[in-house]
């Protein structure tokens, strides 16, 4: 045993030595979460950085259960210096003034990489003068169709340009794609609604997320407060309709599937692959598993922009990185993190990811310039209508409230709640607004950009 | 001789006290600890950002203007109510099937207790496919034999009857229990009944149950804790506490309140007043149980 014990105590001080010898320099700390291939590539991010980068080590930390662990490290005193921020929780933790201000970081080095970004990826607060962080990935919500499908029906495919996909066309296109039993569509005598075995479309997590619900909603003119803040919306006539005519779609047209057989599809993907739905609306996130069921089972997907009932909008979805206060304790420390801020925030470091369809480039000369678009599209994953439809789409993209209306993450849960009582319960449309703004009315605090 | 007693009693005492010395410690690092500190934080507006600030019964007072608190006490207490009901009827009959001399019997008793370990997102995906309103088994089993489908978790009266229904599908333990419970009734009790011309019904009625009741004293208290801080990872994985907060369990709402709204203030006052209760209900149990728990001959 005594030998053993002394090669273990050599061992054990041998690997002390070597660990504290190779944290030379600064060492940070990057949490972040995501997928197997978005943790595989942000570590890649990291060691990349790290090689160019003698001086500063990045310790990646992928956190599954991430708001409830970064919540903790917050709570504790020891947050990491740099990590991605949970889209509900940004504003608070702003204005707890728990984040350094990227605003007076970009005033000494203002780089392109980040002052380039799309302006709906920042995220201001304190009246817009300071930046909270700046999101690592864009995400549109768009249409996704199966070809197969329309070409079966003989219809044509829908258009690219976000001008000409009006809510009229989406509803007569979707019509003209359900099918029943006997093959019989909607409007045709003796339509059974009750054995429909294709639906034209599907309007993604409506009743139980806001993605896709609140720039349809934006098309109308209609939204969830107004321009301030401090009004609700909610029981606006222009929000009420919007949602009358998504309801209707469903109920009265029968050419959408109601959401609670939709939010039991394994994901929406699934429905448009087996040719139970024809057209998806959907976050752009959705592209990546689209590509692979393409690849698997031969379907022929496209994609087009959002249909609009009377502004053409959609909206543009991604938690920003920030960094954090606490863990910062020297000049030397936070040149550091910027540095590593700035090759994170790169689109270039993390093109795998880009050119797998999951995420978007957050900078505005990949959506302009052909160098850069060329870059980031991939013939095996985008499809070919994709420029057009979502590349050129950026300027309709418009931030979600997570970026800047306080309380968001309340509004939220009530917003979804009451929305289901509509999508599912087929509660009276305008009873509901009007019974939502009221629950709405007592959280309504501003926005923090203005 | 004496001498040696002593010691031997000093040293095992020693060494029980470093034993136990783990878990009593644990006991007041994780669970007394945090208990105190929590009761103490629901008297502040902690967000877990910045430190708390004492603003007394504030978020007590908060309490009553919230309407999605009163809605998620009601939700917990009516699941609570039907899965413990559920749950000991349920399991209390298969506890008396798997009682009974049958060739197999140890092979039944594996198959149901496998679903209590297994995971419960893995037991939520299961029930997410079953309660599909067009596709699911369960619309189809009643599609075939002629009556309507249902909308199940998706529609907000039929979600919580929907969780009962789903909560007696993980009861191992209760029935482990309640066979423990049935093992330990003493032959003879059978035998004497069976000389007084006793039927099946009878046995179960005069004996079983009587002489069972400490196991029913169990197992409703803690199915009754249990059902209270129930319906998380259902609320979580399968409805996000919809539609229209018809599954807002309690817990699921502490969770959204501390993390999701960052109020953790807010939400330590939410679980002091899910603590008092559960003490409240489980002492209403313990004074009642002198009416109906037999504890003779066990």
């Amino acid at each position: 045993m005594k030998p053993r014990l002394k090669f273990l105590l050599v061992v054990v001080v041998l690997s002390v030595l070597c660990s504290t010898t190779a944290i030379a320099g600064v060492e940070l700390t990057f949490t972040f979460w995501g997928d197997a291939l978005e943790a595989r590539v942000v570590t890649q991010v990291c060691e990349d950085f790290n090689k160019t980068h003698p001086d500063i080590r990045i310790v990646p930390m992928h956190i599954p259960q991430y708001l409830e662990k970064i919540s903790a490290m917050i709570a504790s005193g020891n947050p990491p210096h740099i990590g991605y921020l949970v889209e509900s929780r940004v504003i608070d933790w702003a204005e707890s003034d728990i984040l350094v201000d990227l605003a007076t970081l970009l005033q000494i080095d203002p780089d392109p990489i980040i002052t380039n970004k799309l302006p709906q990826l920042c995220w201001w607060y304190d009246g817009g003068t300071k930046l909270a962080g700046v999101s690592f990935a864009a995400e549109f919500m768009i249409t996704y169709y199966n070809k197969d499908l329309f070409d079966k029906a003989n219809v044509p495919y829908p258009p690219t340009n976000p001008e000409d996909w009006t809510w009229e066309k989406f509803v007569e296109t979707a019509k003209k794609l359900t099918f029943d039993k006997k093959g019989r569509r909607p409007g045709e005598p003796e339509f059974d609604p009750n054995n429909i075995v294709q639906y034209g479309a599907v309007i993604g997590g409506a009743g139980t997320s806001p993605w896709v619900l609140y720039p349809l909603i934006w098309s109308n003119n209609g939204d969830v407060v107004d321009e301030t803040g401090w009004e609700t919306k909610l029981d606006s006539s222009e929000t009420i309709e919007a949602l009358q005519k998504m309801h209707d779609l469903i109920y009265e047209e029968h050419a959408a599937i109601a959401p609670a057989a939709a939010d039991a599809f394994p994901s929406l993907n699934v429905a448009l692959q087996t040719g139970q739905v024809a057209m998806v609306l959907d976050g752009q996130w959705a592209m990546q598993e689209a590509a692979e069921l393409a690849r698997e089972s031969g379907m022929r997907f496209g994609v087009a922009p959002l249909p609009y009932m009377k502004t053409p909008v959609t909206g543009v979805e991604g938690a920003p990185i920030g960094i954090f206060k606490d863990a910062i304790k020297d000049e030397e420390t936070l040149q550091a993190v910027w540095e590593f801020y700035k090759f994170v925030q790169n689109p270039e470091h993390v093109l795998e990811v880009i050119r797998s369809g999951l995420w978007q480039p957050t900078t505005l000369e990949w959506y302009t310039e052909e160098e850069y678009i060329n870059k980031w599209l991939n013939p095996d994953v985008h499809p070919e209508e994709y420029r057009e439809a979502v590349v050129e789409y950026y300027k309709y993209a418009r931030a979600y409230p997570n970026a800047y209306l306080r309380n968001i993450a309340e509004i939220n849960t009530i917003f979804t709640q009451e929305m289901s009582r509509i999508f599912y319960g087929q509660e009276e449309v305008a009873k509901v607004c009007r019974e939502a703004a009221e629950k709405i009315k007592p959280l309504l605090a501003g926005r923090c950009d203005k | 001789m004496r001498k040696q007693g002593r010691e031997l009693r000093r040293h095992e005492r020693k060494w029980g006290i470093l034993l136990a010395l783990p878990g009593i410690l644990g006991y007041f690092l994780w669970v007394l600890g945090p208990t105190v500190v929590a009761v103490f934080m629901s008297f502040t507006d902690w967000s877990l950002a910045s430190s708390p600030n004492w603003i007394g019964q504030q978020n007590y007072a908060n309490l009553f203007n919230d309407f999605i608190f009163k809605k998620s006490l009601f939700v917990t207490f009516y699941y609570a109510i039907g899965s413990v009901v559920a749950t000991l009827v349920v399991s209390f009959f298969w506890a008396l099937m798997l009682n009974v001399e049958l060739p197999g019997r140890s092979l039944f008793r594996t198959f149901f207790f496998i679903p209590s370990i297994t995971p419960a997102v893995a037991v939520a995906m299961v029930w997410l496919t079953l309660y599909h309103p067009q596709f699911g088994l369960l619309n189809h089993i009643l599609k075939s034999i002629g009556l309507p489908a249902l909308q199940w978790i998706y529609d907000e009266k039929q979600v919580i009857p929907a969780f009962i229904v789903m909560s007696t599908w993980t009861i191992g333990y209760t029935i482990t229990i309640f066979l423990a419970g049935l093992q330990g009734i003493p032959e003879y009790l059978y035998e004497a009944a069976m000389l007084d011309g006793a039927t099946w019904w009878h046995k179960l009625r005069h004996v079983t149950i009587p002489m069972i009741t400490p196991t029913i004293f169990f197992n409703l208290l803690m199915g009754i804790i249990g059902a209270l801080q129930g319906g998380f990872t259902q609320a979580y994985i399968m409805t996000s506490g919809g539609p229209n907060y018809a599954s807002m369990f309690y817990t699921y709402y502490i969770f959204l309140t501390a993390f999701q709204y960052g109020k953790m203030g807010y939400a330590c006052a939410l679980s002091v007043i899910m603590f008092i209760i559960t003490i409240f209900l489980t002492v209403l149990v313990f004074r009642t149980s002198r009416y109906w728990v037999h504890y003779e001959a066990m």
